[in-house]
């Protein structure tokens, strides 16, 4: 090939690559929002989003670093370099609490479900491996609590904390039948308790989880 | 009559559920619980052996009431107990994830084993908040709205050091600080967020 066409080829591919670099983080970011609602609003634990957290906090290191960097050029008094620094904290601020709110729901919800989540293989492979230690250590120490308090003291028969039948089930599963608000990406029917039920596109919907949980997991819901 | 000890329990739960501190672990109330539970579950073995015994099938209405009854009632103490126990350890919980301290006050109030499941869940925590240090797990679970706000210094705490300067907390003064620095000491209880 010509000398000029090798440049060009190469030109062209550094600049979609560094367009879709940014794209992929607009991207990413957006999946991060998603990713937060969904887990506030629906009753059940969804699986753990690693990949995109990974990277979400990869570029958060570089964030911090050049925070840093940054910083000890303060004493010149530039600034714009102030204001700059200012954006990029609070972007990252804002990023930070993303993660923390979507992680402590997350937390929140296992701890809820903990029995259940426990007998269940499929659940199970809803969580992040440190999200399975946490949770059975936590299980483990609020075992060790209620039997030291009061537990080992009573009748054998009534030791047990995963009691099922009786008049109220002891393990707690999540409520799937919680309404949530949706909105369609596209047309479609949803099946509610044998009736079929009319979807239009860019229409937003209150149902219950049961009924659209397919829809959303295959993404042509969305909750909102 | 029984289960008039678990309904006090249960109110002492449902008090504690408004309030900020836990309140003095009910020893003495707990352990008559158990104490009836346990003379609930001999009586229910009697009955269900003299039933045996004297041909009495259980198929007489009464015995098999009074049976049932007496199971009931252990069910619902050991529910109640583990209620009551578990609300305790939710606030526990609550308040050891936001980095609030645990004072003197508050420990004097735990039973001995609360005081041992504190520092085991602590170490926990600080595990689980290691795998992700760059982000403060504990940290406010409110959006981040201004980026910079006035706040009052409700106890003294010495001098802290910002990129911006190096600010003395005395009692009653007045700052404007940047929301992400100060944070921390907001959730301590050092200072106040003014709006």
């Amino acid at each position: 090939m010509d000398f000029n066409d090798i440049l060009k080829d190469f030109e062209t591919t550094s600049r979609s690559r560094l367009r879709s670099d940014d794209t992929l983080r607009t991207e990413d970011l957006q999946a991060l929002t998603q990713a937060w609602i969904q887990e506030r609003t629906i009753p059940e634990v969804l699986p753990y989003e690693e990949d995109l957290l990974e990277r979400i906090l990869e570029r958060m290191r570089k964030q911090i670093e050049f925070i840093e960097l940054n910083s000890i050029e303060l004493q010149k008094h530039e600034r714009e370099i102030k204001l700059l620094l200012v954006i990029v904290e609070s972007e990252l601020d804002r990023v930070q609490f993303l993660i923390r709110s979507y992680v402590r729901t997350r937390l929140m919800k296992i701890d809820q479900f903990s029995v259940y989540i426990r007998s269940n293989e499929q659940e199970l492979k809803k969580l992040s491996d440190n999200e399975t230690v946490y949770m059975e250590r936590h299980l483990d120490l609020l075992m060790e609590l209620y039997n030291r308090q009061f537990l080992k003291n009573l009748p054998e028969s009534l030791q047990a904390l995963d009691e099922g039948g009786g008049l109220v089930n002891m393990v707690e599963k999540p409520d799937l039948h919680k309404p949530v608000f949706v909105k369609c990406g596209e047309n479609g029917m949803v099946m509610i308790e044998g009736e079929e039920v009319e979807l239009e596109k860019e229409g937003i919907y209150v149902m219950r989880y049961s009924a659209v949980k397919e829809l959303v997991k295959m993404g042509s819901m969305i909750v909102l | 009559m029984y289960g008039d000890l678990a309904n006090k329990l249960i109110l002492d739960a449902k008090r504690t559920q408004t309030l900020d501190k836990l309140p003095l672990y009910q020893q003495t109330l707990v352990r008559s619980i158990v104490r009836e539970t346990r003379d609930l579950h001999k009586e229910a073995d009697q009955l269900a052996s003299l039933a045996q015994s004297q041909g009495i099938g259980l198929n007489e209405k009464v015995n098999q009431c009074q049976l049932f009854v007496t199971h009931l009632c252990m069910r619902r103490n050991k529910r109640c107990l583990l209620a009551y126990e578990r609300l305790r350890a939710t606030k526990l919980d609550e308040m050891l994830w936001s980095n609030i301290e645990v004072d003197k006050d508050q420990l004097n109030n735990l039973s001995q084993y609360e005081q041992e499941y504190i520092v085991k869940y602590d170490e926990l925590l600080s595990e689980f908040k290691g795998s992700l240090s760059d982000i403060d797990l504990g940290g406010s679970l409110e959006p981040p709205s201004d980026v910079f706000i006035d706040v009052r210094v409700l106890k003294d705490a010495g001098e802290i050091q910002t990129e911006y300067g190096v600010f003395n907390l005395t009692k009653d003064s007045q700052f404007f600080v940047r929301q992400a620095d100060v944070e921390r000491l907001i959730q301590q209880g050092y200072l106040k967020k003014l709006s």
